[in-house]
């Protein structure tokens, strides 16, 4: 250090987790998105890598419900199988391109996330590691849940309820985005009122953007609660994005 | 920096708006205050506005100035010569503060709620706050939120002796103006003959200046890095400290540990 320089910046010792539920259920290819999804995924990575300060401490997760039922995807991209640690640094994201089909186990697709963000929290403990904000869970569909063989779920409720536990305990904040062709009422029941924003056009990138502005919000809300999180996201959704939301918001 | 110093003491201040802010074309939200009150006697302080919050960038002037008059409203003519007397002035200042804070904002909430239908409330205002009153060896100070103060010590180095909550932590931040301040600020006074400088700090500048460790109870803690004393060496070349500081807290490397706002106030004795 020479006399004119302040101590060099230490080194990275939080981490911000963002965990991605994404629909690739059989309607996704049925509506001919698949590959607007994945084209999405990839430009949605570079202009996170445009923020330093994200591109040193976010790490993503991928878990997809459809194709070959509930699968957590390597967003790294260097493998096909599951990863031993779902979490990627935003450096390192770069899923392969997703598949989409068979039903909609949307339910059991959130549960997996919210295991994730609970393992991914306790493997930053045991390295000495802090969040740096709430993990965010967010569920990207075009469609209602089911169970594995397609029928009808009768487990909403119960889902919701747990991630309202999960947000009581500060442990995620929840959202919801609709794909033009979502179920809004299952999609509201699971995000609440203020977390939920049904797009007015089947457009993956603002679904994407979305998921940037609640990682923004959350990262100046600081150690704020789940509600205030979703108010501060809604604010800044009706006055920034509102042309991008179909009529079933908020 | 700013005179009049102190006789043997140099301060400088520097506030940075952080990466994103300055992307959305948001003002910085940070305060801070040096000001002398008599001789040796100062109040340096550091204010950070609620990013969630409308009108945080005023809270926080309005509050390191509170910190300022209500450290003068506070101190009575009565000499202070025992540690419990400085503990009780601590104290009694941490009441004045939110006293003068919750007056000062109230005429500004209305005046700049005339013609706006949703009228600004205190809360509108809320920010976390630390300041110190420097009488040596007695330094007393008053924090509500998750700005940090560290000491030097000659000898001894740096010692972390306000931390910021854990990041991560399931609390939420504490704000002045907000209800929960009346029972969560806190106050405190250190004896040190030996204090050779402070570093008041915002939090945008825990995740660069501070490291992480696990304490004898297992849980996780902040610490103050060896070299933190480096920053006190900007005052070895005075006329440049605060272009020093400055240069270093909007390198490129600082940028990238935060987002947020960053603010740091530097007191050293020469």
């Amino acid at each position: 250090m020479s006399d004119s320089q302040i101590p060099a910046a230490r080194a990275s010792h939080s981490r911000a987790l963002i965990t991605l539920v994404v629909d690739t259920s059989d309607s996704i290819r049925q509506i001919g998105a698949l590959d607007r999804l994945n084209q999405s995924l990839r430009r949605w990575g570079d202009d996170m890598r445009k923020d330093a300060n994200l591109r040193r401490i976010s790490q993503i997760a991928i878990v997809t419900f459809g194709f070959e039922g509930v699968r957590t995807i390597d967003a790294s991209g260097a493998t096909t199988g599951a990863p031993a640690d779902p979490f990627v640094d935003l450096d390192r994201f770069s899923p392969r391109d997703l598949s989409a089909g068979h039903f909609s186990p949307m339910l059991e697709g959130i549960e997996r996330g919210m295991e994730i963000i609970r393992d991914g929290a306790d493997a930053l403990e045991r390295q000495n590691l802090l969040l740096a904000w709430r993990p965010i869970l967010c569920l990207v569909s075009d469609g209602a849940p089911t169970d594995f063989e397609g029928r009808p779920t009768r487990r909403l409720g119960e889902v919701a309820q747990r991630i309202r536990a999960e947000e009581a305990a500060h442990n995620l904040v929840f959202f919801a985005i609709g794909v033009p062709g979502a179920d809004d009422r299952a999609l509201r029941t699971l995000a609440g009122a203020n977390g939920y924003y049904p797009l007015a056009e089947v457009n993956f990138m603002h679904a994407l953007e979305l998921v940037s502005a609640s990682n923004r919000i959350n990262a100046a809300a600081g150690i704020g609660s789940a509600a205030e999180i979703k108010n501060e996201l809604r604010q800044e959704v009706d006055e920034q994005y509102a042309s991008w939301l179909g009529g079933a918001g908020g | 920096m700013t005179g009049p110093f102190p006789p043997g003491w140099l301060v400088t201040g520097v506030s940075v708006p952080g990466g994103r802010h300055a992307a959305a074309a948001q003002a910085n939200q940070d305060s801070w205050l040096y000001r002398q009150l008599a001789d040796e006697m100062f109040v340096i302080a550091v204010a950070d506005g609620a990013g969630s919050r409308p009108r945080s960038a005023v809270g926080s002037r309005i509050a390191v100035e509170s910190a300022f008059a209500s450290a003068v409203a506070a101190l009575s003519a009565q000499e202070r010569t025992h540690r419990q007397d400085w503990v009780e002035f601590a104290a009694r200042w941490a009441g004045a503060c939110r006293a003068v804070f919750e007056q000062a904002v109230t005429p500004i909430a209305a005046a700049l709620s005339d013609g706006i239908s949703e009228k600004l409330s205190l809360d509108d205002f809320a920010c976390t706050l630390l300041a110190v009153l420097a009488a040596p060896p007695w330094y007393c100070y008053i924090t509500v939120g998750d700005c940090f103060a560290v000491v030097c010590r000659r000898p001894g180095g740096a010692h972390l002796v306000v931390p910021p909550a854990m990041a991560g932590s399931r609390d939420s931040t504490t704000f002045l103006g907000t209800p929960r301040a009346a029972t969560e600020m806190l106050s405190g006074v250190i004896e040190d003959p030996a204090l050779s400088g402070m570093a008041l700090c915002s939090d945008g500048l825990i995740e660069a200046t501070l490291d992480v460790s696990r304490q004898a109870d297992d849980r996780l803690c902040y610490l103050t890095p060896s070299d933190f004393g480096g920053f006190f060496q900007v005052f070895e070349n005075a006329d440049r400290a605060t272009a020093d500081l400055t240069a270093g807290l909007t390198s490129p490397a600082y940028a990238a540990a935060s987002g947020d706002d960053m603010t740091m106030v530097l007191a050293i004795r020469r």
